[in-house]
């Protein structure tokens, strides 16, 4: 009886419960994939660090390894300067992009679940409606013929937003502040409502269950908020360039003018070391972040 | 008062979000090349001068190409990784999930740079398929999570019972999971094309004189600065929020909306 149960597919309905059986050769499905970035990731990875290594000149790698890209790249070049502009960008970028949003979010469950889910999912829509365009829209904004650069105005005609850091920082604000949205939005809906109602029950007040209660349990969603528009900013060219034009110069713009002057071993040593802060600022905001959480538990 | 005062702030983010937006929309219908106050006049001729620029509509089919290439083989790739995370241990997943998603997570300026060099190595450097090739292996990761997220949420013991009527493994992983998850798999087809189609850096490398459609915009961007950006623009951008509203539809968890 109990085989016949058991090949009827009576487990289906809960009927018998037995564990699925491990180790089935289900990782192979997986590994094809693995295989892929492998081959196509792993190894230009390690490409990348071996050639920044190697001197570049006349169209190909020299001989031998070196460190002279990285002293050149660190003392003889402005990246330091531009990375230190891109990390301030991205790390104001990210901290506005996810207060705002937090805000958002904490103002959107105020209203009625149907009006919140309209607003919040028009809202995180509008990050894939292109990103080369929005930002070309946003230079007629800043520009002199523009709102915003007419209300802003200086007596003398200048404007100050277009090409100068401030107008970066508020040019991404629309443009990631949606990723951020859609990222809260999920971290918000997984909190559950017993905690706000123990709290309302015990006597806290709205802005204390937001603030003591709400807030806290959506740490890995603020972490991940606070992470991905610093590395889109990090990574990014298209708003630098057409926002911020000359007087913005930042570390990816750099490693796109090596390229241009066919300096393959310095803008190698340049993606490098970026890669290595990136992981480093990375690494260090989740620890710190999702350590303090674990303490609280 | 609190009411309210949300309700201000919502507005004004919402004005925030859609003002790059809106005023995209309403540039491709200026009159003048270029667009200032007072309003030069309303025209179709940027969309006109758009259904007649033959570069561009290459630059389209090309993006659109490399784009439905890039949606179908990550979303292959990241069935098959998902659910092989999905059923591993938790302490194993994490970890694995950890690597497979690095890809993404490593600035596209950076990777870019990189499989230029390896692009260059393997004789693929300023072709469409060095650009594919490039797509998968950043786009990808997503589709593992997406995957990975929905075959966590599917009832083992189906597979299970499936697995003692004698069902092989690889009958259980398309027939059953992939039975189960194909609204997540579309919806993972439709967020990577719409990705792939708008991503710039990692085609401007590797892409050459076969311009993907964002390259295309950016170097008209630097050159002629014609107002037909902003017209097809607007219909891109009309057309990637349909598929994304689609993609967010089939996303929905369907047995939560089975129990409202």
């Amino acid at each position: 009886m109990d085989q016949l149960l058991e090949s009827s597919g009576a487990r289906m309905f809960g009927l018998i419960k037995k564990k699925s059986n491990p180790g089935l050769g289900r990782e192979r499905f997986g590994l094809f994939h693995m295989l892929w970035l492998l081959v196509f990731f792993g190894i230009p990875l390690l490409l990348l660090i071996f050639n920044s290594l190697k001197k570049y000149e006349y169209g190909q790698f020299k001989p031998g390894l070196t460190i002279d890209n990285y002293k050149n790249l660190l003392f003889d070049s402005p990246f330091p300067g531009a990375l230190y502009i891109t990390l301030i960008l991205a790390l104001t970028v990210s901290l506005l992009s996810t207060l705002i949003a937090l805000g958002t979010i904490i103002s959107a469950w105020l209203l009625s679940k149907k009006v919140r889910n309209a607003i919040l999912l028009g809202c995180t829509l509008v990050f894939f409606a292109g990103v080369t365009q929005r930002a070309f829209a946003l230079e007629f904004v800043f520009s002199d013929r523009g709102l915003l650069g007419l209300l802003l105005q200086h007596p003398d005609g200048s404007t100050s937003l277009l090409y100068s850091n401030a107008g970066v920082v508020l040019a991404y604000l629309p443009i990631l502040l949606p990723l951020c949205i859609a990222v809260l939005y999920v971290a918000r809906k997984e909190v559950s409502t017993i905690f706000e109602d123990a709290a309302v029950d015990l006597g806290a007040e709205w802005q204390s269950v937001q603030i003591r209660v709400v807030i806290p349990l959506m740490k890995p969603g603020i972490i991940v908020s606070l992470i991905l528009p610093f590395i889109l900013v990090v990574g990014d060219v298209v708003v630098v360039d057409l926002i911020g034009g000359a007087q913005v110069f930042t570390s990816a713009m750099q490693i796109i003018d090596y390229t241009k002057i066919d300096d393959w071993g310095t803008g190698g040593a340049a993606s490098v070391i970026l890669l290595l802060v990136i992981g480093l600022i990375i690494w260090a905001g989740s620890t710190i972040g999702l350590g303090k959480r674990t303490g609280e538990q | 008062m609190k009411r309210i005062a949300a309700i201000v702030f919502l507005g004004l983010v919402i004005v925030l979000i859609f003002i790059p937006l809106l005023t995209m929309i309403v540039l491709s219908f200026s009159k003048g090349r270029f667009a200032s106050f007072p309003w030069p006049g309303w025209s179709f001729q940027w969309y006109l001068q758009f259904f007649e620029n033959s570069t561009l509509h290459l630059s389209l089919l090309r993006s659109l190409i490399l784009g439905m290439g890039a949606a179908f083989v990550s979303t292959l790739l990241g069935f098959g990784s998902g659910y092989a995370l999905s059923r591993m241990s938790s302490g194993k997943s994490s970890v694995l999930l950890i690597l497979f998603t690095l890809p993404a997570i490593v600035p596209f300026v950076l990777f870019g740079f990189c499989f230029v060099e390896f692009a260059g190595y393997i004789g693929i450097l300023r072709t469409t398929s060095a650009v594919l090739i490039a797509h998968i292996v950043v786009f990808s990761p997503l589709s593992t999570a997406l995957c990975f997220h929905r075959f966590r949420q599917l009832n083992l013991d189906i597979e299970d019972a499936a697995r003692e009527l004698g069902a092989s493994e690889t009958k259980i992983f398309f027939t059953i999971v992939g039975g189960q998850s194909w609204r997540t798999l579309i919806a993972s087809v439709i967020v990577i094309f719409v990705l792939s189609w708008d991503e710039y850096v990692i085609s401007w490398f590797v892409s050459g004189f076969n311009k993907t459609y964002p390259v295309y915009v950016r170097n008209m961007l630097e050159s002629t600065m014609s107002p037909e950006i902003n017209a097809v623009g607007s219909i891109i951008a009309v057309l990637s929020l349909c598929l994304m509203s689609t993609a967010l539809y089939l996303l929905r968890n369907p047995e939560k909306s089975k129990e409202k």
